[in-house]
């Protein structure tokens, strides 16, 4: 009873060991892909949190840091996806490549939005 | 009897074809006289036209005399010689020519003829012109033609003058004072050339009304409310953004950097570290490569324009895969090794 009380009522805290245990888990590789999504991701929230004190203005400035954040955190999300699946049809160095180049890619972009 | 109807029908056709032929010749024929007849026409009207062409030999004596009313009578209050050398430029007077409503302006001139329009009687030349426009408003035109007459003793030679009153300007241009532009045309479709000559300007001065005051002058017309400068008018501009204070925006730049140190401090902690990479020199090149690409985009960022930048970009992007395929190939056979 004090169990299943316990996880009705703190199903927050359930989630975060779920990701904790993930990422004790997870090989060494995969551990600096998870770092950089969440650098990633804490970025943003910092970068909306300027936007609410301030003002989005000029926004596509603010667009273009907010973009650039997610989707380095999306490609980098993809490569680890490709890498932990274990179903990969090509060498891993390789998959990184294409995600540097990606990368470089979505980096081009959001500096010419940047304004 | 089957032969004779053929030749009967072959007859027949032959008939046909040369009525049709006979109908299209006589078509030409009355084409053909048409455009003779026209061209004979034509060549009447330049051949009379040249017969009797004449030219301005000489003008003289241009002269510009003002007349004073008073007791009734006209009486020359003062003469101006215009210089008929000027040919077309503007002619200024040392003493300029003032038109009132008490006063008349007599402009003459005398036109030497020369060819067979010497000899022609009563012949008056078609376009007598002394135009007046006024300076400012350019719209406000007045057209004085000129009266002609054989000069008393030269002959061949036709005296033209041209008489200004205040009373006729103000048919044509309303109560309208101030300076007009004088100009002298004397033209003629059987002149070789024609006469033009401005002669500076005239300063009118129309009369004042009953109770004493200023006529005004007439209203704007069309084109001149059309084409008249607009008034003035200020651009409202959009109020610029209200910005944060820069020590805030300095605060969260700072703030923003601060994930890549945790990244890195974290990537320590958790035992990140370069003992794994091999062929330490080719993988350099790859990371510098991707490194001078980013450098490159920054600089776009900075100051360099599109079309500069994407030559130097796709150069050092073409290096940056070739370098990424030569360390794959190189990572691929130590493995297969």
């Amino acid at each position: 009873m004090a169990r299943t009380k316990s996880r009705t009522a703190f199903p927050l805290r359930d989630v975060v060991n779920t990701f904790q245990k993930a990422f004790t888990d997870a090989p060494a590789k995969v551990k600096v892909l998870d770092i950089y999504i969440g650098a990633a991701l804490l970025t943003i929230v910092l970068q909306f949190a300027y936007a609410s004190l301030v003002g989005t203005f000029p926004f596509n400035s603010f667009l273009a840091g907010v973009f650039c954040c997610a989707g380095s955190a999306v490609l980098t999300l993809c490569l680890r996806l490709q890498i932990s699946s274990g179903q990969l049809d090509m060498p891993v160095d390789r998959a990184f490549v294409e995600y540097a180049l990606a990368m470089v890619v979505l980096f081009l972009a959001c500096f010419c939005y940047l304004g | 009897e089957r032969k004779r109807e053929r030749e009967r029908e072959r007859e027949r056709e032959t008939k046909g074809r040369e009525t049709i032929f006979s109908s299209s010749s006589s078509m030409k024929s009355s084409s053909q006289l048409f455009f003779l007849g026209l061209g004979l026409f034509l060549l009447a009207c330049t051949a009379t036209r040249v017969a009797a062409a004449g030219q301005i030999k000489e003008v003289k004596n241009i002269e510009a005399r003002t007349f004073a009313y008073g007791g009734g009578k006209a009486e020359l209050k003062d003469t101006s010689p215009i210089d008929a050398k000027k040919n077309g430029q503007a002619f200024k007077f040392e003493t300029a020519l003032h038109l009132t409503d008490e006063s008349e302006i007599v402009v003459s001139l005398d036109l030497v003829l020369g060819g067979d329009l010497s000899s022609a009687k009563d012949f008056k030349p078609e376009q007598r012109l002394l135009t007046l426009t006024h300076s400012a408003r350019k719209t406000k035109v007045a057209r004085i033609v000129g009266d002609v007459k054989s000069h008393e003793t030269e002959a061949g030679t036709l005296s033209i003058k041209f008489t200004v009153t205040s009373e006729n300007l103000e048919l044509q241009t309303g109560t309208m004072s101030g300076d007009y532009d004088a100009e002298v045309v004397v033209a003629d479709t059987r002149f070789e050339s024609s006469f033009k000559q401005k002669f500076g300007s005239i300063f009118v001065t129309h009369a004042q009304k009953s109770d004493g005051s200023i006529p005004s002058d007439p209203p704007l017309d069309a084109r001149e409310f059309e084409y008249a400068p607009k008034p003035e008018f200020d651009h409202v501009m959009r109020q610029p953004e209200k910005r944060p204070p820069a020590f805030l925006s300095l605060v969260f730049t700072g703030a923003t950097l601060c994930p890549l140190g945790l990244l890195l401090l974290v990537l320590l902690s958790s035992g990140a570290n370069l003992k794994g990479m091999d062929s330490v020199f080719s993988a350099l090149i790859f990371h510098s490569s991707i490194a001078v690409v980013l450098g490159i985009i920054f600089l776009y960022w900075l100051k360099m324009p599109l079309l500069k930048t994407l030559p130097i970009l796709g150069t050092a992007s073409a290096f940056a895969a070739l370098s990424g395929y030569r360390h794959l190939k190189g990572i691929a056979k130590r493995k297969a090794s």
